[in-house]
């Protein structure tokens, strides 16, 4: 190359060098480790592949028996629903924690560990946790407690309308620890001197939440928020220890489903061709929301 | 923690009557989600002391009727403690350092460096973690049984999990957001003095990187101590496997698994090193995520 | 010259096709401390078998066969073993399917321990009338009981032919909601809810599937499969002797019947384990009972056939390892070698405390004298060994076999009777000859047409 156009080049790669270099490691292992199995995922979908044999290409053969899978209609709901409830009660409650303990004036190194136990349990704690100890409708922990507020017993996990509900409030927490640390986290950050203008101007409790506090964690709000929601779109974990999807497929998710094909049909097409719709999705959900909500222009990005 | 005096309310304030009611309720929520996070905790170490039976019992008991330490002792042998701690130890140290150098320079080219399309590169870190890892499993793990190009194959080694270490688009964000706010003049000082990036990384950033380093640190440390899935499928022969593995097995493979009480005990001495590294390091965690600029 | 050289070459390598070993993957135990016996034991066994056959060398893989995910996985990557043992019953039609494993009807035809056999014993592994596997193990689903709440309730030990009214009145009887226990603890999670029932059609003497000219239909909207989940609902509302949380998966069934907190569970062979070893439930206070019978004329004594087999893998490509991999099979079965696998299980069993509790069911006639041996052996290790099953009822538990569906078992367990029975136990009001019908009606539309509309 040459000429001007030769320099532009060349001045290019001698300004962008060191950057591009400084990358390469993470491009590298995102490629072969992320991107080029996402690839062959999307793949998969218009592929039949038994392990061991070549894959073959069924166009649209497996998009067809996804889009009439009796059960997808229920996982798609059931789905939402978990999304749904996961946002009322495992969204908010970690905010109003972080902020109740960070008025907390003493103990609150142990409050922020006690809160943080049940992200380190192994699955194999909470399933027993759950299973044997709190969910029992006979006499579970829960139904005990509401037992002494004189509320009948509730069936959880054995009734189809609560089961959904149930596993969020298991979900909410085993994980909420992890988010309340960095609200905490994020909390103490907020300038003092925000709050002493507020109070000067007579702002109460609510408001100054409201005009000081939740603006200044505004920008992990709505990061935490979008990774939540992805997060909780492709909840697993939890019908599938707890419920195999029962009872009477209430707690089928749309990732259930996708395991199911994996690993109980052992069908990688249909497993590929659902993921891959949930991933398109996704996607679009998120640019959208970045777009909408300007995570990318805050401070963070 | 915070030398704020003061939080929402000052501490004026809260010798008022209506504030010392809010305060009262907050510790009241305090007390109470400490109690319901730590009395499940203490369930699960005192069922790993009763009998299977007693674990069993409906209504659910406490304290034990029979304190059995030989679940312990029993589950230290089948779980081969020592082994999996060495091992996970090991894993862990190269998966936090291959980890540290893929995003470090990541965040630092992203944050500090010229770098052409930089939103889009950005996004495309971001994006691609929405993408189930579930359905990622098969064609993932035919890459590390033949990899791209030099055709090796990286089952039943360790490499098998230090590679994709790197790959975390969330700890990256927040390394770049922590770059982000280092003063300029500090590596401008540097620049002048003629140091190439790399040593500006590394002798002026990186000192003033604890906070973030240790969050890193301590994320990637969660991440492997409980994550067994993959662990798994890579690691076929026993000698290799790290904790988490262990104690899948001994749950929910079907056949020789221990006695109940013994499967809560292995659980209960892997929570060990997890919780006495978050209270020994839960300062940086909040540390370093306050200075990742995550605010409004 | 150039000629007699390519001569030469290629009597080279005609010889070292011949010389080169042909190269056998085989299956290990997983290297635990629960299995340093038995590892040792076929790590001699494997030896035995490459001095009986110099041309073959044997590569050993950890591995045991189960549902989690890791054999598809496996093939993927061509890592499996190439001989598999102790494979599932219940994944034939899906190996089958998938082509992974392949017939093995000609090689079985030059055995000469064919016909040793139960005339049953092959069926699990019959598929489309070729046989895939080499029985094993085999096992008839029955009944267990816990002997001392039976004796606290005053229920009589069951008759070799109890039937369903019998059943309920021993249910009934233990059942002590307050005190915890349950009279019956069926399965109420996954695939395994939609098993159970299908042992209780059989004993209606109805079926999941019924084959005509090759094509599958759904067959329980009978009568008696109606039969089954009016019982199966009565047991939850009319009778009350389920457990509360009745979402039981397979383990945790047997959980609750160690525990004590049930008194009847259905087992095939391995639930016990669980009890004995998790539980330190002393084995004599294990009682046996074959299914109970179900009403009307056609009520029989039914249980689910099953067991585990022995295949070859159908991703092997070369007709030698192939040979080789039938070689490996039949080495040492039912011989005197098969003896000191059994042996070396027991000695871990006694290394760890625990028992070998299985149930052990031989797909061989019961006049074979290898029977005889293995049984000696359970008997002469108390401590560490049980053998179950007194002489009547091993005699009488045959007849009372039945196959699983033919086509799409695990489709129908999981996705349609799984739902029946949660629907039963969850809904006071559901109308089980309504729920049959529409479930059936479901399965044939969904899963059995398209499969059927291949059938040429």
């Amino acid at each position: 190359m040459t000429g001007a156009r030769g320099r532009r080049w060349t001045g290019a790669i001698a300004k962008y060098r060191t950057g591009l270099l400084f990358l390469v490691p993470a491009v590298l292992v995102f490629a072969v480790f992320l991107w080029y199995p996402i690839v062959e995922n999307l793949l998969l979908t218009f592929q039949s592949y038994v392990p061991g044999f070549d894959k073959e290409w069924v166009g649209l053969a497996n998009l067809d028996a996804v889009l009439h899978d009796p059960h997808l209609v229920r996982a798609i709901v059931n789905t939402l629903q978990f999304v749904g409830l996961a946002l009322l009660i495992g969204f908010a409650v970690p905010v109003v924690v972080a902020i109740a303990l960070s008025e907390v004036r003493r103990g609150r190194s142990f409050f922020r560990v006690a809160v943080y136990v049940p992200n380190m349990l192994p699955g194999i704690c909470l399933y027993i946790l759950w299973q044997k100890l709190i969910f029992p409708p006979d006499a579970g922990l829960l139904n005990q407690a509401l037992g002494l507020l004189g509320i009948p017993h509730q069936l959880w996990i054995l009734s189809p309308r609560q089961v959904m509900a149930s596993l969020v409030l298991m979900s909410t927490w085993a994980n909420f620890g992890a988010t309340t640390v960095m609200y905490m986290a994020g909390l103490a950050n907020v300038n003092p001197e925000l709050y002493e203008a507020a109070e000067m101007e007579g702002a109460g409790f609510l408001q100054r939440i409201r005009h000081v506090t939740l603006p200044g964690l505004s920008s992990m709000l709505l990061l935490l928020l979008i990774l939540q929601l992805i997060s909780t779109f492709q909840v697993l974990q939890e019908p599938f220890v707890m419920t195999s999807g029962g009872p009477n497929n209430s707690s089928l998710t749309v990732m259930l489903l996708v395991y199911n094909y994996a690993f109980v049909d052992v069908d990688y097409g249909k497993a590929g061709a659902l993921s891959a719709m949930l991933f398109v999705f996704l996607l679009v959900f998120s640019c959208f929301y970045v777009r909408q909500t300007g995570l990318s222009r805050a401070r963070g990005a | 923690m915070s030398a704020a005096a003061r939080g929402i309310l000052s501490v004026a304030e809260q010798r008022l009557a209506p504030y010392r009611l809010v305060s009262s309720l907050c510790y009241l929520l305090g007390g109470l989600l400490a109690v319901s996070m730590l009395l499940p905790l203490a369930w699960v170490f005192l069922a790993a002391l009763k009998e299977p039976a007693e674990i069993m019992r409906v209504p659910p008991t406490l304290l034990p009727a029979t304190w059995d330490w030989a679940a312990f002792a029993e589950a230290w042998r089948r779980y081969q403690i020592p082994r999996m701690a060495f091992n996970t130890a090991i894993v862990y140290l190269g998966y936090i350092v291959s980890r540290l150098f893929v995003i470090t320079l990541a965040a630092y080219a992203l944050a500090r460096l010229a770098v052409p399309f930089r939103r889009v590169i950005y996004m495309v870190f971001l994006a691609t973690v929405m993408l189930p890892d579930q359905a990622l499993l098969v064609p993932k793990y035919l890459v590390v049984a033949s990899l791209p190009f030099i055709k090796v194959s990286l089952i039943n080694t360790w490499w098998a999990l230090w590679l994709p270490a790197g790959v975390s688009s969330f700890q990256l964000l927040l390394m770049k957001g922590f770059f982000d706010d280092i003063p300029r003049d500090l590596s401008e000082a540097a620049r002048i003095d003629g140091a190439s990036e790399v040593r500006t990384l590394w002798r002026i950033i990186l000192p003033n990187s604890k906070p973030i380093v240790a969050v890193v640190g301590i994320f990637g440390f969660f991440e492997i101590w409980n994550n067994f899935f993959w662990q798994r499928l890579i690691l076929t022969a026993q000698a290799k496997w790290t904790m988490a593995v262990m104690v899948w097995f001994h749950t929910y493979t079907i056949g020789g698994n221990p006695a109940l009480n013994v499967q809560l005990a292995g659980a209960s001495i892997s929570i060990v090193p997890p919780l006495v590294l978050f209270l020994v390091f839960q300062r940086f965690i909040t540390q370093g995520i306050t200075m990742t600029g995550l605010k409004g | 010259m150039k000629r007699t050289l390519l001569a030469f070459l290629a009597i080279l390598a005609a010889m070292g096709a011949f010389a080169a070993p042909v190269v056998l993957k085989v299956e290990i135990p997983r290297d635990t401390p629960e299995n340093k016996s038995r590892i040792q034991a076929e790590l001699e066994k494997i030896a035995r078998f490459e001095a009986a056959n110099p041309g073959i060398t044997c590569q050993a893989v950890n591995f045991a066969y189960d549902n989690t995910g890791d054999f598809p996985v496996l093939q993927a990557s061509r890592q499996a073993p190439d001989v598999l043992t102790d494979v599932w019953a219940t994944e034939a039609q899906m190996l089958v399917a998938r082509k992974w494993i392949v017939p093995l009807d000609d090689y079985i035809a030059t055995w000469d321990k064919k016909d040793w056999y139960n005339a049953d014993a092959y069926l699990p592994y019959t598929v489309g009338g070729k046989r895939y596997g080499v029985p094993d193990q085999n096992y008839i689903k029955h009944v267990i009981y816990n002997k001392a709440l039976f004796a606290a309730a005053g229920v009589p030990t069951p008759s070799l032919t109890w039937t369903w009214d019998d059943f309920v009145k021993a249910a009934v009887k233990t059942t002590n909601k307050a005190g915890g226990a349950a009279g019956f603890a069926p399965m109420g999670k996954g695939a395994e809810s939609g098993w159970g029932l299908t042992d209780f059609i059989y004993q209606a003497g109805g079926e999941v599937e019924r084959m005509e000219g090759g094509r599958a239909y759904a067959a329980f909207d009978s009568p008696e499969a109606i039969a089954a989940a009016q019982l199966f609902k009565d047991l939850k509302w009319k009778y009350d002797v389920i457990p509360a949380s009745w979402a039981n998966g397979w383990g945790d069934v047997y959980n609750v019947f160690g525990a004590g907190q049930a008194a009847i569970v259905l087992d095939a062979d391995w639930g016990r384990n669980i009890v004995v070893n998790q539980f330190k439930m002393d084995p004599k206070n294990i009682g046996l009972a074959l299914m109970p019978k179900g009403p009307g004329a056609r009520g029989r004594q039914a249980g689910v056939l099953g067991g585990s087999f022995d295949v070859i893998n159908g991703l092997v490509r070369s007709n030698a390892v192939r040979d080789a991999a039938w070689k490996y099979i039949i080495f040492e079965k039912w011989d005197d070698g098969n003896l000191k696998l059994v042996q070396s299980q027991i000695d871990d069993a006694r290394a760890n405390k625990q028992f070998r509790a299985q149930f052990q069911y031989s797909p061989l006639l019961p006049g074979s004298p290898y029977v005889a041996k293995e049984r000696a052996l359970l008997v002469s290790n108390p401590d560490a060994a049980v053998a179950w099953g007194d002489p009547v009822f091993l005699a009488a538990l045959p007849r009372t076999g039945h196959t699983e569906p033919p086509v799409a078992a695990q489709d129908v367990y999981g996705k349609y009777l799984a739902n029946v029975v949660q629907t039963l136990f969850t809904d006071a009001s559901a109308d089980p000859a309504k729920l049959m019908k529409d479930t059936a009606r479901a399965f044939q539309a969904e899963v059995l047409d398209p499969l059927n509309a291949k059938v040429n």
